[in-house]
């Protein structure tokens, strides 16, 4: 499955889908819709209700979205070489993905997998953003591939947003 | 001077980046330090106008997955535009002290360098960046003396962190280590863990459910 976690305002699934998917494969978006909820950090998702957020909203299935994903595509706005607000709390919101057990990567102590599969990780950030920020960016994408323990694919940056969408490329 | 303690964990009171706030500002002397809480995406807002009349800002909060919590970015956004249309009348540095669940205080860099993109972007300067392992026991052992076991390297660098806002000066990034070895971290962790799962009437197996 393909995941795409997205902040582009006024972009249909199906734009979303044809810039995607043309390989058509069972495909996931995440927007933003104005009610995500942020995590609160109560572990919850750990603890009480394993692999699953206890928050109600639509967002809660992050963990399980993870856990089915072959590859996850991200497009946000860069903020300070940070990703947007509404793809840190889509992200922040994925901590049941991970087990609360510790493992050793990469020679840093991160959390277990609770599922087995490695996804692919692609990023487009779009926006003004200057050198310094592009490569505190890079590393934040690579720390999260560490974290997920996933595949870099790639990490892109556009000026604008318009200019994901219109790219000639298969993904 | 004016000193700004922001406590940016969602957790507020009862987070480690309060009690880390706490230890900062006993060092902080005679000092007039105010403590804030933006622990939800705008609870920033009505502070603002009191924050920027601040002379040193120190922002506290809680690594997650690897950068700055999405509440306080929201909070960050928003007063990057207040100070934009705001005319500064005193020079206001920026600190930061991030901690982080895992042992490795290294993992905190790419958040001290976020916070000092948004100091560039707003026209403040950044002056310090202190990361902090295993912040997962900062609040177990709240009652133990700063200087003393576990929290010595903790209080140790709370106290240059003091001196650096003081006497209104940067300092080099400082990446902290709990005081004791990274497999007793590793133990009791993961005993907290199994004992909160217990108390929620799950087994140690059911920690790896899947959905």
């Amino acid at each position: 499955m393909r995941l795409i976690v997205h902040d582009l305002c006024g972009v249909s699934e199906n734009q979303i889908g044809e810039r995607f998917n043309s390989d058509g494969q069972e495909l996931r978006v995440v927007s933003d819709d104005g009610t995500i909820k942020q995590c609160v950090g109560c572990f919850s998702c750990w603890v009480k209700t394993p692999g699953q957020c206890v928050i109600r909203d639509k967002y809660n299935n992050m963990g399980e979205l993870m856990g089915k994903a072959d590859e996850l595509i991200i497009i946000s706005q860069c903020r300070y070489g940070t990703y947007s607000q509404f793809v840190r709390n889509v992200l922040d919101r994925c901590l049941p993905y991970t087990h609360p057990y510790f493992t050793k990567r990469k020679k840093e102590i991160h959390h277990k997998k609770r599922y087995t599969n490695r996804i692919r990780i692609k990023v487009y950030f779009y926006g003004d953003v200057d050198e310094a920020e592009q490569k505190t960016a890079k590393q934040l994408v690579e720390a999260n591939v560490i974290n997920f323990d996933g595949v870099m694919e790639f990490v892109k940056f556009f000026e604008r947003k318009e200019e994901i969408l219109n790219e000639n490329s298969t993904h | 001077m004016k000193i700004a303690l922001i406590n940016g964990s969602p957790k507020g009171w009862d987070s480690a980046s309060r009690h880390l706030l706490e230890i900062l500002h006993e060092n902080l002397l005679d000092a007039h330090a105010f403590e804030y809480t933006w622990n939800r995406p705008n609870s920033g807002k009505k502070d603002f106008e009191e924050v920027i009349k601040c002379d040193a800002i120190v922002f506290a909060f809680p690594l997650y997955i690897d950068t700055i919590p999405s509440h306080l970015l929201n909070n960050l956004v928003s007063f990057e535009e207040y100070i934009k249309n705001t005319s500064l009348s005193q020079i206001i540095r920026v600190y930061v002290i991030v901690n982080n669940g895992f042992f490795d205080a290294k993992q905190n860099h790419v958040a001290i360098d976020n916070i000092g993109h948004w100091c560039r972007r707003s026209g403040v300067i950044m002056a310090q960046g202190v990361g902090i392992g295993g912040g997962g026991m900062i609040l177990g052992i709240e009652k133990v003396p700063s200087d003393k076991g576990p929290k010595k390297n903790i209080g140790n660098a709370m106290m240059v962190l003091a001196g650096n806002i003081l006497e209104e000066r940067g300092g080099e990034k400082m990446l902290i280590l709990p005081n004791l070895p990274a497999f007793a971290y590793k133990i009791v962790a993961e005993m907290t863990w199994r004992k909160m799962a217990k108390g929620n009437g799950l087994t140690t197996k059911d920690l790896y459910r899947k959905i």
